[in-house]
C-alpha cells in the first residue's frame, strides 16, 4: 500500500532514496509526492546538485612536488629507495 | 601456486619490507589520501605532513594490518584520524551552526518559507551559473565551514564514493551516526548555495 509522505517525510528519506534503498511502498509514496509538490521537486534536484558539485569541487590533486618530497622524505626515513 | 590479487601481493611484498611494493602503494592511494587530508584540514602544511605519515606509518605497521578490511578502508581510517587530531589541536575557527540552514517545517509536515525561495531549482539553470567559478567558490567556503567530523563524512560520501558502512568504518561510528551527519551537512550546503544563488 503506498504510504502518503509529508514534505518533512521526503526530505527525511533522500539520503536512503538516492541510494535507492527505500522499501517499494515507500519509493512510491515519495515519487507520488514529488508529482504534485514543486517544493519537494526543487529541494530533491538541489540536494543532488549539491552532492554532485562536492564531488567536483574537493577533488584536488596533490602537488606535483609534494610528491616528489614524499619519495625524498621515506628515502630519508626508511634508509632505502622506495623505486 | 595460487595467484594472488595485485594488493594483497602488494601487501606480502610489503610485510617483507619491500620499498618498490611501498611506492605502488603510494601510486596508488597517494592521491586520495592527500584529498582526504587537505579536504579535512583545509591546509597544505598539515596535509603534507599526513601524507608521509600515513605513508610511513603503512611500511612500519603493516604487520598490524589483519586483512578483515580492505586496505584502502584502513589508509583512509589512519588518515581522517590523522586530519580529525591535526584539526583538533587548532584554534576553533568560526564554524557553522548548521541548525541555521537546516529546514523548518509548519505543522503538517510542509516546509516554512516564502514559496518563491522554497521553489527555487537553480540545479537547472545553466551550467555557468550553476557550476561557475562564483558557485564553487561558495560551497568551497560552506565545506570550510562545516564541523570537522560533518565534513569529514561528506568527503568520505561525496568524493571518495564510500557507502555508508565503510565510511562508519573509517571514523569509528555508526551507519545511524554516519547517515544522519551527511544528510545535515549536505542540507547546510545545499541551503547555503541556495541562498547565493536564489
Amino acid at each position: 500500500m503506498t504510504q502518503k509522505l509529508t514534505c518533512r517525510d521526503v526530505i527525511d528519506l533522500l539520503v536512503d532514496y538516492l541510494e535507492q534503498s527505500l522499501p517499494p511502498e515507500t519509493l512510491e509514496g515519495f515519487e507520488g509526492h514529488l508529482e504534485h509538490c514543486a517544493a519537494c521537486v526543487a529541494y530533491v534536484n538541489t540536494y543532488k546538485k549539491t552532492r554532485e558539485l562536492t564531488g567536483e569541487v574537493a577533488r584536488v590533486a596533490m602537488p606535483e612536488d609534494m610528491r616528489a618530497r614524499l619519495s625524498q622524505f621515506l628515502l630519508d626515513r626508511l634508509g632505502r629507495p622506495p623505486a | 601456486m595460487v595467484e594472488l590479487p595485485a594488493e594483497d601481493r602488494l601487501i606480502e611484498r610489503l610485510r617483507q619490507g619491500d620499498t618498490q611494493a611501498l611506492e605502488a602503494l603510494m601510486t596508488r592511494y597517494s592521491g586520495r589520501v592527500y584529498r582526504l587530508a587537505f579536504g579535512i584540514t583545509r591546509n597544505d602544511a598539515d596535509a603534507e605532513e599526513i601524507v608521509q605519515d600515513v605513508f610511513l606509518t603503512l611500511f612500519r605497521k603493516i604487520d598490524t594490518f589483519e586483512g578483515r578490511s580492505a586496505l584502502g578502508t584502513w589508509i583512509y581510517r589512519v588518515t581522517a584520524n590523522a586530519a580529525l587530531i591535526k584539526r583538533r589541536g587548532q584554534r576553533v575557527e568560526l564554524e557553522v551552526l548548521l541548525e541555521d540552514y537546516l529546514p523548518r517545517f509548519l505543522e503538517g509536515g510542509h516546509r516554512e518559507g516564502d514559496r518563491a525561495f522554497l521553489c527555487a531549482d537553480w540545479s537547472q539553470r545553466p551550467d555557468e551559473v550553476a557550476q561557475g567559478v562564483e558557485t564553487r567558490a561558495i560551497l568551497t567556503q560552506a565545506l570550510e565551514r562545516l564541523p570537522d567530523t560533518y565534513r569529514a563524512v561528506v568527503l568520505l560520501r561525496d568524493l571518495e564514493g564510500l557507502s555508508n558502512d565503510e565510511a562508519a568504518e573509517v571514523l569509528g561510528e555508526t551507519v545511524a551516526s554516519v547517515k544522519s551527519r551527511l544528510h545535515r551537512a549536505r542540507m547546510a550546503l545545499r541551503e547555503q548555495l541556495t541562498r547565493a544563488l536564489t
